[in-house]
């Protein structure tokens, strides 16, 4: 599954979107609302999968360089965010889907 | 009508801290007049502008036990329709409401938002009266608290001020004498609008300097989890950052509370953070263990009514990490 396919199959809202991330694959999937537990993981382009809409996410994606962040339960982000997202080069989706029903769209 | 101008998403955060760690017991006031509900109400009234006060508790003889309240409206109404020679018992207020001490003071504001009493009765655990509250007592309490709150965030700007001004030569000299940069960093208590900035700041400066980016990552983690716990646990602190081209140096230093049982908090899932903090996104219990974890060496002094000192080393080059580590053995 492409993050194309991710954002059309979950009808995302999209907030932010790098163009070269639509055709990439989305493999490495991190679902949680506690940052530590992002910050465990070691893989590379991660989708950061949460419920926490706070600049906070998306300092910890940039952390771990995420390659894209997907808010769940039809979050809205602030406008900071979407400015961060910018400067991050992070991608920043939002779905109504909550998030069980998020990661279980995730085909690998 | 007008409504409280507070918001959880937009007011500072040290506003948000305040009206959420207070309490109603923090605020109640021990001072207050009762009355017998079979004293008369002209009585009252005479004593409440004597007191000048706005309400009387109604209580039994110990005085202890709520049984109504009266209030300038019951007196008013009392002098129109000639009744103010009548006892307290058929014009008082029967079904009052109470606060319990251990209420968050914003539950108290909602009330005063929601209804318009001038002043509410607050009952401890086995339902006798403590004392009193109004929104006076609350609009004095808050603002002594903000005083203090806005002494502390001066300091926190003046301190700051002053480390980036020694940092400014620091940086300078170091990079001229042996390649090698220091760079520091005030972190503010709670403040989580900035929380985060340093290590992605710290992210860039190695970015630009051409690090392998598994080990830049590996420093970041290692900043942001340190940075937090201070912005979380903390008084605040300072982070500061050693640059060589064999090493990044990591020192964190806070100004307290400390760490009780070092051992425990660096355990996976130790953590003390409250259920706000949860809500921010942190307090998983794996901060410390993630920054021990990528680090190659990792040193943490703590102890209660402490400091918090953190040193965490990460090697930029291979050879000398070994090195060091054949010296360690
Ligand atoms: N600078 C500090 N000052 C005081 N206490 C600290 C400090 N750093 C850590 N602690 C204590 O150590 C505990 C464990 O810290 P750790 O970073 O591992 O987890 P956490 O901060 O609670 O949660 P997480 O980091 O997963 O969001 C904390 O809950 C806190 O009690
Ligand atoms: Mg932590």
């Amino acid at each position: 599954m492409t993050f194309k396919d991710l954002i059309e199959k979950n009808k995302c809202r999209v907030f932010h979107l790098e163009s070269e991330l639509e055709n990439q694959k989305v493999v490495n999937v991190i679902a949680g609302d506690l940052m530590s537990e992002v910050l465990v993981e070691d893989e590379e382009n991660l989708l950061l999968i949460t419920s926490l809409n706070s600049e906070q996410v998306l300092n910890t994606a940039n952390i771990v360089d995420a390659a894209c962040v997907l808010l769940v339960n039809g979050k809205t982000p602030q406008a900071p965010m979407i400015k961060m997202a910018e400067n991050f080069g992070i991608s920043l989706l939002s779905t109504d889907l909550p998030m069980f029903e998020a990661c279980k769209s995730i085909e690998n | 009508m007008r409504t409280i101008p507070f918001s959880e998403g937009e007011s500072p955060l040290v506003l948000v801290d305040l009206i959420h760690s207070t309490r109603v017991r923090d605020v109640v006031q021990s001072g207050y007049c009762t009355a017998l509900k079979s004293d008369t109400l002209y009585d009252i009234q005479v004593m409440m502008k004597e007191r000048h006060v706005g309400g009387v508790l109604i209580t039994d003889k110990t005085g202890r036990r709520l049984l109504g309240i009266l209030t300038v409206a019951n007196i008013m109404k009392a002098f129109e329709d000639g009744t103010i020679q009548e006892t307290a018992e058929h014009h008082m207020t029967k079904t009052v409401v109470t606060l319990d001490g251990e209420m968050p003071l914003s539950f108290a504001v909602e009330m005063f938002d929601k209804y318009s009493f001038n002043m509410l009765p607050v009952l401890n655990d086995e339902k006798l009266i403590a004392g009193v509250i109004t929104p006076r007592d609350i609009i004095m309490y808050l603002l002594s608290s903000m005083n203090e709150e806005v002494a502390k965030l001066e300091e926190s700007v003046k301190q700051a001020q002053s480390l980036i001004d020694k940092t400014a030569g620091a940086d300078l000299d170091g990079f001229a004498q042996n390649k090698s940069r220091v760079l520091r960093y005030v972190t503010i208590r709670n403040d989580f609008n900035t929380a985060g900035k340093i290590s992605n700041e710290i992210k860039t400066v190695l970015k630009e300097m051409g690090i392998d980016k598994k080990i830049i990552r590996r420093i970041s983690v290692a900043a942001y989890e340190l940075e937090i716990n201070q912005v979380v646990h903390s008084y605040g602190g300072e982070m500061i950052f050693i640059i060589t081209p064999e090493k990044v140096e990591i020192l964190a230093h806070d100004k307290g509370p400390g760490i009780e049982d070092v051992d425990k908090a660096m355990q996976e899932g130790f953590s003390t953070a409250t259920d706000w903090v949860r809500s921010l996104g942190f307090g998983a219990g794996m901060g410390l263990p993630n920054s021990k974890r990528v680090s190659d060496l990792f040193i943490i002094n703590s102890a209660k009514g402490q400091p918090t000192d953190v040193r965490a080393v990460i090697f930029l080059d291979e050879k000398k990490k070994e090195e060091e580590n054949r010296e360690s053995l």
